[in-house]
């Protein structure tokens, strides 16, 4: 029997959308190429304990190839992502891509891009929206029902303003030694700090800080960064755990989608697959699909159906993603002090900085290091490794990192079309806004200026501009718009160019603030879901 | 059977630790029993349920058991159990187990044994016994179930092929028997696919099903297949009949010292018996994706000369690093290291003269280091220290020195670290004095760009 609606990919999006279906007592299939990950060892075990425990602790942090090493001359970022989590980034055999400008990633693992987030969940206001072609109070009602699902932690402070407060918000996580002094340091020149349009508050996170619809909440073993090992941190595969629970829910894994055949009217009438085991062509009827693959590879499906459809190829413009600034920072007033490793790892405070108009937000996170490996930060200092080893545990518990996230905005020279090549894959070109550098060499000055009024330092030549792409907040080639453009899609998502075709990720969005994303995409999923099915 | 959810007992064993991935990859719901929280140590798979439980606890787990279609029990009592712990966790435990699956209302059951169960001679051989034992019971149950007995299971990890290895890398190669009984090792990947096999086709009619790999040989030929391919030459054979091992381990064994001798008399029943498995449908439908022997014994070939060079270098670079000597796990992880990393390998000759007389002594090191740290920061030299620190700082005790708290009042703090980076200066301007001219002069030489 043909499921009341199919739904392609199990990230953010998919599981949200799906289970906001299953719940009115809908049905679902959810096909998928659902990699799945080791799982964590030793749960209960500290992180320092797993270095005494592990039988191959090497094999665990460094991975079995050493590729979570960072060695000298690798030009790489400042951390990667852990050993353990590479199989988030594993695409199928055969799957292939050219970029410009670009450096995607992309997921096909059970629960997508979610599986390796660091857990914020920063909710758009009504300026954030206005590009939306729906009112910001469809969406809020979401942020309440997917705050009750996923367990969001944070407080209501300074960071407010940026960011509505939605229902069911649970008490913050702990803060570590260092990020409380930050936080004290500031509450302590908060009026200067206001008057430059800088504000200071706790990250929302979804990681629990008690109990919640039984899972258990953080025990601070200071394991975030290779993986939670008690499920504290939310992840899209909890709930995709969820929606297997329910008797009208069909998940299928272990197949690629590349297109979907449309019936005589235009309208959807299957998804074609290939299975991963067999390499063979497999056919699933469905008449309403939701694309949930992630924006760039719901694109690729969506112009492969058109490809197929009509041959004709299809140029989308409007890609756009985050720009991230790193800026490292050394708090004067924490040199030589102890730091504690049984303590949350990911960012526990934001930055807010204010611009001339609210489209201008920049968001920083603050994230104070901890048990992060230290090589690829010891090698750095100007000495022999044997005397940075010694200078490095006097400054480690000084040390912390800005992450300051850019805006973007839909523009017609950034865009995804197909190669003309006899397999086609997915051709993406983003040439950044001219003026990018301007807007960075001014929020640049200001998160220093901040860092400065609360005692840090960030070193010169450290701060590193990450490559467009590095972020994965991918959203706006196939926008949502209250005007019937062709390739674009209705406030419900739904494409104008395929009936029951609808888009329920990041491809929709049409404007990126300077936020994660993913809190939105599970409430924009929801909102779909609740009103078109 | 597609969607079929599964409970695994022994989950976190050698076999277990296998088949927990494969079966998610099938897109089955598992959950995994697990008694010591260790689950998972090394590498089984997310989208497991762990239940908290023991085998001989049926109410720690029953109610996991309701929502499950097949059960799949690996957990085992092996090796040098005593013959009461052998009883207690194969026989009670089976017992205990299929009492809970009746319970639960668990529609299939699939039993893993052993081909020891098969052995016309079981003196002193407790696990045999018991899990003869518990076939009967699997079989009485009034559900459907299936037994799989496979041969020896090899792959890496694996218990009996440590064991062996062992015995075929002695001096002499030693023999116990005649050393002309069959043997069939089966890799371990081959032995989790058979038993999927039996869950996809639902092979649950009450069936034995006898697992081997592709490869039959005589125990003599395999203790010597395996001294080749773990780097050794062919050993000059010592044939000890079994009567002189079996009476003194049966003796020892019953005065409660069987865990001197390296093997119990149960475990030599294996050199008296054939461990051959008959053919069967599961094995007859998947022989030519078989791993054969050689492939599970990949050569382990070590050139000595560079493995104690690296040891070397391995020491004086932690003594650089932390002031102290390493241990075992850090020297082969460093060594696997300098093995398989292409970018540990020095690349020009003045990168080896670096390497070369780092190794020379702690001083040497030193003085090459900070002149890397100068004028050659993406040396080979330079790149091994930072593989070795990040070893270090994975492994306890070492992280301690490099990410542990440093004592001592805030004035004797800042002045220790002033006299260490005085130090680092120094050190680095007789780095640059020793080997700038040594680099000039080799560039003059032309040996060097």
């Amino acid at each position: 029997m043909t499921p009341a609606v199919t739904v392609i990919g199990s990230g953010a999006s998919g599981v949200h959308f799906a289970l906001t279906v299953l719940k009115k007592g809908g049905r679902v299939r959810m096909i998928d190429v659902g990699t799945q990950g080791p799982i964590q060892p030793l749960p209960t075990v500290s992180l320092n304990g797993l270095k005494a425990q592990l039988p191959d602790p090497a094999g665990y942090f460094l991975g079995s190839d050493y590729q979570g090493v960072h060695l000298p001359g690798d030009n790489d970022e400042y951390y990667g992502i852990p050993p353990g989590k590479d199989y988030i980034f594993e695409p199928p055999d055969g799957f292939g891509h050219k970029s410009v400008g670009f450096a995607p990633l992309f997921s096909f693992a059970r629960g997508g891009l979610g599986e390796a987030w660091t857990a914020g969940c920063y909710p758009f206001n009504a300026d954030d929206t206005t590009d939306f072609p729906f009112p910001f109070a469809d969406l809020a009602v979401q942020y309440d029902e997917v705050a009750e699902r996923i367990g969001v932690t944070g407080a209501v402070d300074d960071l407010s303003r940026f960011m509505p407060v939605h229902a069911h918000l649970l008490p913050p996580l702990r803060l570590d030694a260092h990020s409380a002094r930050l936080l004290d340091s500031y509450h302590r020149v908060r009026e200067r700090m206001h008057a430059r349009g800088v504000f200071i508050g706790r990250t929302r996170v979804a990681t629990l800080s008690q109990s919640f619809r039984g899972r258990q909440p953080c025990t601070y073993s200071g394991r975030c960064l290779w993986g939670c090992p008690t499920g504290a941190l939310y992840t899209p595969s909890f709930t995709l755990r969820e929606c297997q629970t329910y008797s009208g829910f069909e998940y299928v894994p272990g197949v690629e989608v590349s297109h979907l055949r449309l019936g005589a009217g235009g309208g959807v009438a299957a998804v074609v697959a290939r299975d991963l085991e067999s390499d063979g062509e497999v056919e699933f009827a469905a008449e309403r699909v939701a694309l949930a693959a992630g924006a760039l590879v719901s694109t690729r499906i969506f112009l492969a159906t058109l490809l197929r459809a009509s041959g004709g190829r299809v140029r989308l413009p409007g890609l756009m993603d985050n720009r991230q600034l790193l800026v490292p920072f050394l708090n004067l007033k924490m040199l030589g002090q102890p730091f504690d490793p049984n303590t949350y790892q990911y960012h526990l405070l934001g930055m807010g900085i204010a611009g001339a108009s609210p489209s201008d937000y920049v968001h920083g996170q603050i994230t104070t290091l901890k048990t992060a490996l230290v090589h690829p930060v010891l090698q750095q200092l100007p000495f022999d490794l044997g005397t940075s080893v010694d200078v490095f545990r006097f400054i480690h518990a000084a040390l912390g990192l800005v992450n300051v996230n850019f805006p973007d905005t839909r523009r017609p020279d950034c865009y995804v079309e197909l190669t003309s090549d006899a397999r086609p894959r997915l051709a993406i070109r983003y040439v950044p806004d001219p003026s990018e550098p301007l807007r960075i060499k001014k929020a640049l000055q200001r998160v220093k200026r901040a860092l400065l009024t609360l005692g840090c330092l960030a070193p010169p030549g450290m701060v590193h501009l990450r490559p467009m792409g590095a972020s994965v907040h991918y959203a706006g080639t196939i926008p949502m718009t209250a005007r019937p453009d062709p390739f674009t899609a209705t406030p419900l998502g739904e494409s104008r160019d395929v009936p029951g075709l609808f888009l329920v990720d990041g491809a929709g969005f049409p404007s990126l603030p300077a936020k994660n994303l993913t809190f939105t995409l599970m409430a924009n999923a929801a909102r779909i879901a609740a009103a078109a099915f | 059977m597609t969607g079929t959810s599964v409970f695994v007992t022994g989950a976190s064993g050698f076999v277990g630790r296998r088949l927990l991935p494969a079966l998610v990859r099938g897109g089955r719901l598992v959950t995994a029993l697990d008694r010591s929280g260790e689950l998972g140590a090394a590498g089984a798979t997310t989208g497991v349920t762990i239940c908290q439980g023991d085998l001989l606890s049926p109410e720690t787990y029953v109610d996991a058991l309701r929502s499950c279609g097949v059960v799949v029990h690996l957990a085992a009592a092996t090796g040098k159990a005593s013959a009461n712990e052998h009883h207690r966790v194969n026989a009670l435990g089976t017992d205990a187990l299929i009492d809970a699956c009746r319970r639960a209302g668990v529609p299939r059951v699939l039993f893993v044994s052993s081909i020891a169960v098969s052995f016309g001679d079981q003196t002193g051989y407790h696990y045999a016994v018991a899990k003869a034992s518990a076939e009967q019971t699997v079989r009485r149950s009034g559900l459907r179930v299936a037994i799989v007995r496979p041969t020896m299971v090899f792959g890496a990890g694996s218990p009996v092929e440590t064991a062996l290895s062992k015995l075929a890398l002695l001096p002499l190669l030693v023999v116990p028997g005649t050393g002309r009984v069959r043997v069939q090792p089966v890799h371990v990947d081959d032995l989790v696919q058979c038993l999927i096999e039996v869950i996809a086709r639902d092979l649950f009619d009450g069936g034995t099903f006898e697992v081997g790999g592709p490869d039959v040989l005589t125990v003599e030929a395999l203790l010597q297949a395996i001294r080749l391919g773990r780097g050794g030459t062919p050993g000059r054979v010592l044939r000890l009949p079994l009567a002189l091992l079996r009476v003194p381990a049966l003796v020892a064994e019953r005065a409660g010292l069987g865990a001197v001798f390296p093997v119990t008399a149960g475990q030599l029943a294996s050199f008296c018996n054939d461990s051959t498995a008959s053919p069967g449908p599961l094995t007859s439908a998947v022989p030519a994706r078989m791993i054969p022997l050689s492939g599970m014994l990949e050569p382990a070939a070590v050139n000595a000369t560079r493995s104690v060079e690296t040891d070397r270098e391995c020491r004086v670079f932690t003594r650089h690093l932390l002031g102290t000597d390493c241990d075992d796990v850090v020297l082969q992880a460093y060594r696997d290291a300098v093995e398989r990393v292409p970018a540990l390998r020095p690349t020009t000759a003045f990168d080896d003269v670096l390497l070369t007389s780092a190794r020379r002594g702690l001083w040497w090191t030193r003085v090459a280091d900070a002149y890397s740290s100068l004028l050659a920061r993406d040396s080979t030299l330079r790149r091994r220290i930072v593989m070795l620190l990040a070893i270090l700082e994975c492994r306890a005790p070492f992280h301690q020195w490099i990410d542990g708290p440093v004592g001592g009042s805030s004035a004797m703090l800042w002045a220790r670290v002033g006299f260490r980076v005085l130090l680092g200066i120094l050190t680095a301007g007789v780095g640059v004095l020793v080997f700038v001219p040594t680099r000039l002069l080799m560039t003059a030489k032309g040996r060097e760009r």
